[in-house]
Parts: structure tokens; C-alpha cells; sequence
């Protein structure tokens, strides 16, 4: 009988016996787990093509707010551009074009904008002169909590007033600003309808369909999967661009949330994603693709920034100087790119109005003369990892200025740690690679890192020194309204910037645009506008 | 006249009633879940403390994460005031202990979204492709292991048992990084039978839960293997053999049940690891579960988020190898008394 053999072997047969259910109830529960996530309606052997009124794309991160006065990162730049109109918007070369204002009137202390007629929220609420100034109100609030707020309207008060009989909403500001216009197209400035002003917590989670003022709203999100924004049936307020937007405007537009480049460079080449922007060396797995129309565009740019609070090396300006000459502005932007960025005479990018183009202002490479003057200098340097493949950028400098004789001690870090150490631990450092965003594209906002107040005084400035004369340059050019004449003003103090090397202007910081065929997305000015996304096929 | 309790009926006659109790408490059942639940408390509490300590050690500060570019240092301040970062570390463990007993984690700094919330939208993710990992796991590397035990009884086929043990290290010894890169190299971007990333389609479990299972399936083979060629030199196998029992019956019968204790040991650690492992997984397939949701929380230094993430997977694997523990004891109660796999 088989009941003679061991004990063992009887207990295990009772095992398998009562592991049977448990086995099947392990099998359901996988079988049913595979249910509660995914989606069941595959559209292809790798999910293929989308249906004709979707748009499939990417953002790297959750967006952190809903709320424009709150964006704080690329990603949120980009969704609030879909679910909020601005008063105007900025066009290929810089023009600003009506949005929700078809016209405006403009000094340098003052804008009086007319609101268009008909334009409406997402819960039919019309956009007046009173819901706009309403909202404006709560940006250009002193408790505001835009990190845009000074870029748009300088640092002192502003008082926002509408005219609903004249359709008019009227911004003054205590001090000439005239990067006002262009501030107002800045999606912080986002219009947000009544219904989201009611209750800013819920705005700031997206959970009000009713304050969304732009041409979609966000209709499902689920965090760190992906968020669904559908178009409005009723939405006819598009910007009026100089040249009209081709193509059909996606029904739907859908995010998955990935920050790995190299996945979502996949899912554009196996067709499950149109549209997305790629950082890195990834880019060029489209080069000669036909599939794929490509743009490569500058997130911001990229410069040398120095520590010049006293006691730190360079508040010497032949180091500073010295450290210009030791680097190759190509090997750089190799190291930091593989080539892909574009070579800059500013710290401002190129489509900045009034960004320098003269590289006669550049201190010229020479790392033969770099060595009389950087040998045996002790220098700190902290890097962001994000610049290059594992921080290559950094890299690149610390050995160039390695090369010239300087002893240099580098700490490649996140991007965490080096905003932190950027701007509270003030002692550790001497010299970095910035990546200036300069979300804003204007001047001021490009020097308002290197210039002004410190940051241990309450500032934006990182760099310490507070340079007096460029920031009477900066005040003199916010009074002039004639473009020549500001340029020329900004023009002097990025040569003072440049030419005595409080900053070394090296590349741009590049991604690229890269859309399948069949999609479009237009870029403004260089930066993409995730509101002219298309369906061209 | 009340009748008697059932206590009181249940009581051998001229037993004194206090020792009823003392009987339970020495029963082998109370022992074993006083001794689990005892260690389910003391990895709470030790995972509570540690979660709370080491991740203000990642360099770095989260209110100026928090704040965004361009934010001044008032603003920052202000993001730090309302993180509630600027009261003392006592306090703001007190906060956090007193939380996690009220089940509320608290809320991301960067979304502000309540982290419970978070955890709950991305655990399905990673247990759907951890429970269809182990589940494929069982069911490819026991069969395999056994039938190549089976063929190599006794020195025969020593070719077949080469090439086992050579495509099991090989495949176990490549990184888990490598193998997913692969996988997505050639099932999604050369041959496009799967989507190379994301959650969207039911297609696209595929290549994850085929890059979480393909390593453990080698280990787990090896070791059935191994153990069932210990089984098949037993002698009841030998009087089973005498009995002209079919090899599938002897098999099915009295091999595999023996190997039920060492599998199922294993698969509960491997089950616990997958959990908290499938965070290189996740990143390369841009799965959307706990793994991919610390990785960000670490960047971005969302600290509730990050000890969310942490608490919930020491939990789950304390959880699950108590749960392998119970189903042992249940099909061999002479594991109750053993100190095998404690918590």
C-alpha cells in the first residue's frame, strides 16, 4: 500500500493536495491583476496606429500643479498651454499675436488690453474683461506664488482693473517694465475662469473641468501613468497666429508619463507614440528616418557662472578669464550633447529679443595663456549630472581646466543637490556649468541669475555679485519702448557680462522635437507650444 | 439553572478551569502567530523609524525642489514652512509616526496629491507583473527542473544536463538591466510583436513580467532539479518504482510534493524581491508601478512619497513571508514549531 511509504512522502501528498486552491486562487489573482491595469483595447500587433482623432505623446514627470501661478517645470509649461488661454501669445520671430486680447495698448509702466468677444469657459462662463482681470489679480498678488511674477511685471506692485463695459482690462506697475507683453504670453498667466478661483486647491489638483479657459480640458488622470485632455466642442478662441495652424486639432491628446528617453525614443519607433521630445543621444536614432520629422530646439542654454562672493577665487577677473581661454566651446558642446547643441554668444539663447549674436565679445580659446594664470589655483566645482551623459559636460571642464594646471575638485551631482549647494551652501563651490531655462525668453530673465540681488539677501542671483552697472543697464533698457534702442542698451550689458566674463556663454542645451508623419506641433519663437499640436494626415 | 458554557462543557472533568487557557496558549497555533505577529509589529516599527530617518540623508533640499525654477528664497522658505520641514525632527516624526497609524502618509511635495493615493494607483502595476512573474515562474522552472532530473537520473544524458546547467547560469548571471534591454531590442523594436514601453495594452506585460521571471526561473529550476534528484534516490521513490506506478504518477505523486516546502520558500522570498526589485524593470520598460514611482520621488526628493513607496514594500514582503510561513504550517504542521524563515 502506498500508505506504508515514509511519512514525508504521505504529508506531501496532503501538501499538494491542499495547495491546489491555493495555486489556482495565486493564478486568478495574477490573471485578474493583469485586468485592473492595463487596457484591453489593443490596436495592433505593438498597439499601432492611433485612432485618427488621437494624439499619443509623452510628458518626463506628473505635472505638479494645474494651477498656472503654480507651473514650475517644463512639463507643466506645456499642459497648461492646453487648458488655458493667455490675453496674447508669442509667434515665429518673436511677434506677439492676440489670444484672448485682439488688441492692446502699451507703455512702459502700463498695458490696456481689449478682451475678445465670445470667447468662453469650459462651463460656458463668457471670458470678460472681469473674469480675466479677476485672474490676473491673483497672479500680480504680492503673496503670489509664480516664480514668473517678476519676470511679467517687475518687482514692485501692480494693480489689475477691468472695464467690462469696454471690454478692457487695464495692468499698471510701479515701475517701467517693458517686458510686460511679452510676460502676458507666458503660460503663468494662464486665465483661469471663476470657477477655478473658487477653489485654488482643487484647481491646483485639476479636478475643476470649469476653470480651464484653453481648448482642452483634463478629462482623466491617473498619477505617474498618464493624463487624457479632450478637446472642447465649443472652443473657438484659437491664438490668431501670422500664418494659420495646418491641420486638425487631436479630439483627444494623450500623455503617458515616462522620463526615460530611451523608452520613449521606442515608442516612437514601434508606432506607439506620434509626438514627443527627446533628450540626449537618443535624438539621433531618427537621423535619416522618414518616418519622423525632427527639430532640434534649445531648452536653455548653457554657460560657465562663477562664485564671485568675496573670498572665492574668482572675484578675480583674470580667472575668470583664464577659465574662458581653457575651454574649446566644440569640445564642450560634444561632451555635453554629442554635437547636438548650437554654439552661443550669450547666456540668453538666440530667439531671447535682443540676444547677442557677436562672438567678437567672447574671450577667444587659448589654453596655452589659461596655464600661465590657472596653475596651482585651487578650484571647487559642483555639476548637475543632468549636462551630458552622466554629467560629461562637467566633466569636459574640470578636465580642461585640469589641463591648464588648476587643481580642481569636482562633484558631479543630481540636480537636487546642486540647486541646493548652488544656493544655500554658498562656501562649497567656486565654478559650474548652469543651464540657464529662461522659461520666460527674455533678457531679464536670463541675467536675473548672474545679476541683482543675491540669493542670500532674497534674490534669484546665484552667482553673488550684485554688478551695479549692468543693472542699471537692465532698468534703462525696461523704459525704452523702441525695440532698437532696448537691444542696443541690453546690447552693452551682455558685453559687460561677456567681455569681463562674469558669465562664458558655450552652447545651447538642446532637445529634439520629433513627431511621426501624419502629426505636427509648431514651435514658437524656438520653444514648442503643445496647444498648435496637430493631426496633418 | 444556566447552562454550562461551552468553555466550561468543553473542560476534562477535575481539570482546574484556569488551565483551560494555558492549554490554548500552548497550543502549537498560538505560538506561531504570537511569534509572526510579534515580528510583523517589530518590522513596522523598525521600518517605521528607518523610513523616517535615512531620507533626509539623500543630499539635496525638497523645498527648493518644490519651489520650482526661478523661485526666490522667500518663496522657498514659504514651500518649507508649508512642507512642514522647518519644524523640529522630533516633531515631524511624531507627524509622520502618528500618520502612518492613521494610514495617512501624507501628500507628495511636488503634486500635493495624498501619497496613499499614489501608492494605491501604481501597487497594481507592480504586483500584476510581480504575481504573473512568480506564477510563470513556478510553472516553467518545476516541470523543467523535475523533467531534467528525471532525464539525467543516474548519469544519463549528460549532455542534456550540461546544457542545462549552461543556459541557466547564463541567462541568471546576466543583470536583470541587460536581459530587459534585450528583450525590447529584439521583441519590440526589431520584430514589433510588443510595445517596447508603457501600460496601455494587455500586450504590454509581456516583455516586463518576461524580464522579471526569466532569472528566477533559472534559479528555481536548478534547485528543483537538485532536489528532486535527492528524491528520486529515496527509497519509497525506489518502492514506488517496485509498485509499477507510471513514472507520471510516482512523479506528480510522491516527487513533487516533497519539493513543495523548498519552492514555495523560495518563491515567497522571490515574490517579496520582485516587489521591491522591479524598480530596473520598471525604469527600462517605463512601467508605471511602486519601482518606477520611488526612482522619481528620489529625484525629486518627494520624501512622503519615498517613504510611502519604502513602508509599503517592507511591509508587503514581511506580509508575504508570513503568508509562505502559514501555508507551510497548513500543509505540514511541523512547521509551527519550527524557527524557520522568522520574521
Amino acid at each position: 500500500m502506498i500508505q506504508t511509504f515514509p511519512p514525508t512522502a504521505g504529508a506531501a501528498v496532503r501538501r499538494g493536495r491542499r495547495l491546489a486552491p491555493l495555486a489556482a486562487a495565486a493564478v486568478a489573482i495574477a490573471v485578474a491583476a493583469t485586468g485592473c491595469t492595463t487596457g484591453t483595447a489593443t490596436t495592433g500587433s505593438t498597439a499601432g496606429q492611433a485612432s485618427i482623432d488621437t494624439i499619443r505623446t509623452v510628458v518626463n514627470a506628473d505635472p505638479t500643479s494645474f494651477a498656472p501661478v503654480e507651473v514650475r517645470n517644463a512639463d507643466d509649461y506645456g499642459v497648461n498651454r492646453l487648458l488655458f488661454s493667455t490675453l496674447v501669445r508669442r509667434d515665429e520671430n518673436n511677434k506677439i499675436v492676440p489670444d484672448l486680447a485682439t488688441k492692446w495698448d502699451i507703455t512702459p509702466t502700463q498695458g490696456t488690453f481689449t478682451i475678445r468677444s465670445g470667447a468662453t469657459c469650459a462651463d460656458g462662463t463668457p471670458i470678460t474683461a472681469g473674469v480675466v482681470a479677476e485672474s490676473l489679480k491673483v497672479f500680480a498678488s504680492p503673496d503670489s506664488k509664480s516664480s514668473f511674477r517678476p519676470l511679467v511685471l517687475g518687482e514692485g506692485p501692480a494693480t489689475v482693473t477691468a472695464d467690462d463695459a469696454a471690454g478692457t482690462v487695464t495692468v499698471k506697475l510701479a515701475q517701467p517694465w517693458t517686458d510686460l507683453l511679452q510676460g502676458l504670453s507666458l503660460h503663468a498667466t494662464g486665465i483661469v475662469c471663476p470657477a477655478g478661483l473658487k477653489d485654488p486647491k482643487a484647481l491646483t489638483a485639476g479636478d475643476i473641468p470649469g476653470a480651464f479657459s484653453g481648448p482642452y480640458t483634463l478629462t482623466k488622470k491617473q498619477h505617474g501613468v498618464a493624463y487624457t485632455f479632450t478637446l472642447r466642442d465649443d472652443y473657438r478662441a484659437w491664438p490668431e497666429y501670422q500664418t494659420e495652424i495646418a491641420g486638425t486639432p487631436a479630439r483627444t491628446i494623450e500623455a503617458s508619463v515616462n522620463a526615460n528617453a530611451s523608452a520613449v525614443s521606442n515608442e516612437l519607433l514601434t508606432g506607439t507614440k506620434d509626438l514627443a521630445t527627446i533628450r540626449g543621444k537618443d535624438a539621433t536614432r531618427f537621423d535619416g528616418n522618414k518616418d519622423f520629422s525632427t527639430q532640434v530646439i534649445p531648452q536653455g542654454s548653457l554657460y560657465m557662472m562663477f562664485n564671485e562672493r568675496p573670498g572665492h577665487p574668482f572675484t578675480d577677473l583674470a580667472l575668470r578669464k583664464a577659465v574662458a581661454q581653457a575651454l574649446d566651446a566644440t569640445a564642450f558642446n560634444q561632451a555635453a550633447s554629442g554635437g547636438l547643441g548650437e554654439l552661443y554668444a550669450s547666456f540668453a539663447h538666440p530667439g531671447v529679443p535682443c540676444s547677442n549674436k557677436d562672438t567678437g565679445l567672447l574671450v577667444k580659446s587659448d589654453p596655452a595663456a589659461a596655464k600661465a594664470t590657472l596653475a596651482g589655483v585651487k578650484i571647487r566645482m559642483v555639476g548637475a549630472q543632468v549636462f551630458g551623459p552622466n554629467g560629461a559636460a562637467n566633466t569636459y571642464v574640470a578636465e580642461a581646466l585640469r589641463s591648464a594646471g588648476a587643481d580642481i575638485e569636482l562633484r558631479n551631482v543630481d540636480l537636487a543637490t546642486w540647486s541646493t549647494d548652488l544656493t544655500q551652501k554658498l562656501d562649497t563651490w567656486d565654478i559650474t556649468v548652469m543651464g540657464g531655462i529662461n522659461a520666460g525668453g527674455t533678457m531679464y530673465g536670463a541675467l536675473s541669475t548672474v545679476i541683482g540681488t543675491p540669493v542670500e539677501k532674497g534674490g534669484l542671483n546665484w552667482g553673488g555679485l550684485e554688478n551695479q552697472p549692468v543693472l542699471d543697464l537692465v532698468s534703462k533698457a525696461m523704459t525704452q519702448t523702441d525695440d532698437t534702442e532696448r537691444c542696443g542698451t541690453y546690447q552693452e550689458a551682455q558685453k559687460l557680462m561677456i567681455s569681463e566674463a562674469h558669465v562664458i556663454p558655450l552652447t545651447s542645451l538642446p532637445s529634439q522635437v520629433t513627431i511621426r508623419s501624419g502629426f505636427a506641433m509648431h514651435t514658437m519663437n524656438g520653444q514648442p507650444d503643445e496647444s498648435t499640436m496637430r493631426i496633418t494626415k | 439553572m444556566t447552562a454550562p458554557s461551552i468553555a466550561e462543557a468543553s473542560r476534562t472533568p477535575g481539570t482546574p478551569a484556569g488551565s483551560a487557557g494555558s492549554r490554548y496558549l500552548r497550543h502549537p497555533w498560538v505560538g506561531f502567530s504570537l511569534r509572526r505577529l510579534g515580528g510583523l509589529l517589530l518590522s513596522f516599527a523598525v521600518l517605521v523609524i528607518v523610513t523616517f530617518l535615512i531620507v533626509p540623508l539623500i543630499p539635496g533640499d525638497p523645498a527648493v525642489i518644490a519651489a520650482g525654477e526661478g523661485a526666490n528664497p522667500a518663496q522657498i522658505a514659504a514651500v518649507r514652512a508649508e512642507l512642514g520641514l522647518d519644524l523640529p525632527l522630533l516633531t515631524q516624526f511624531l507627524n509622520y509616526a502618528s500618520g502612518v497609524l492613521r494610514l495617512d502618509m501624507g501628500a507628495s511635495f511636488i503634486s500635493g496629491e495624498s501619497v496613499s493615493a499614489l501608492i494605491f494607483t501604481r501597487f497594481p502595476f507592480t504586483a500584476e507583473i510581480a504575481l504573473l512573474a512568480i506564477v510563470l515562474v513556478l510553472a516553467i522552472a518545476v516541470p523543467l527542473g523535475m523533467t531534467v532530473a528525471i532525464l539525467t537520473r543516474g548519469g544519463r544524458n549528460r549532455w542534456l544536463d550540461a546544457g542545462f546547467n549552461f543556459v541557466t547560469s547564463l541567462i541568471y548571471s546576466v543583470p536583470q538591466y541587460v536581459v530587459a534591454t534585450l528583450l525590447v531590442v529584439v521583441f519590440a523594436v526589431t520584430l514589433r510583436w510588443f510595445p517596447a514601453a508603457g501600460a496601455a495594452t494587455l500586450n504590454s506585460l509581456v516583455l516586463p513580467t518576461a524580464a522579471l521571471m526569466l532569472g528566477p526561473a533559472c534559479v528555481i529550476s536548478r534547485i528543483v532539479r537538485r532536489e528532486t534528484a535527492a528524491v528520486l534516490e529515496k527509497d519509497y521513490i525506489r518502492t514506488a518504482h517496485g509498485w509499477r506506478l507510471s513514472v507520471l504518477r510516482t512523479n506528480a505523486r510522491y516527487v513533487l510534493p516533497n519539493l513543495v516546502t523548498t519552492t514555495l520558500t523560495l518563491s515567497g522570498l522571490i515574490l517579496a524581491a520582485q516587489l521591491g526589485g522591479a524598480v530596473v524593470i520598471e525604469t527600462v520598460f517605463a512601467w508605471p508601478g511602486l519601482g518606477q514611482g520611488i526612482v522619481n520621488a528620489i529625484l525629486q526628493r518627494d520624501y512622503p512619497v519615498i517613504r510611502g513607496i519604502i513602508l509599503v514594500l517592507g511591509l508587503l514582503a514581511t506580509l508575504i513571508i508570513i503568508l509562505v510561513d502559514l501555508i507551510l504550517a497548513i500543509i505540514d504542521p511541523r512547521n509551527l514549531g519550527g524557527t524557520t524563515h522568522d520574521v
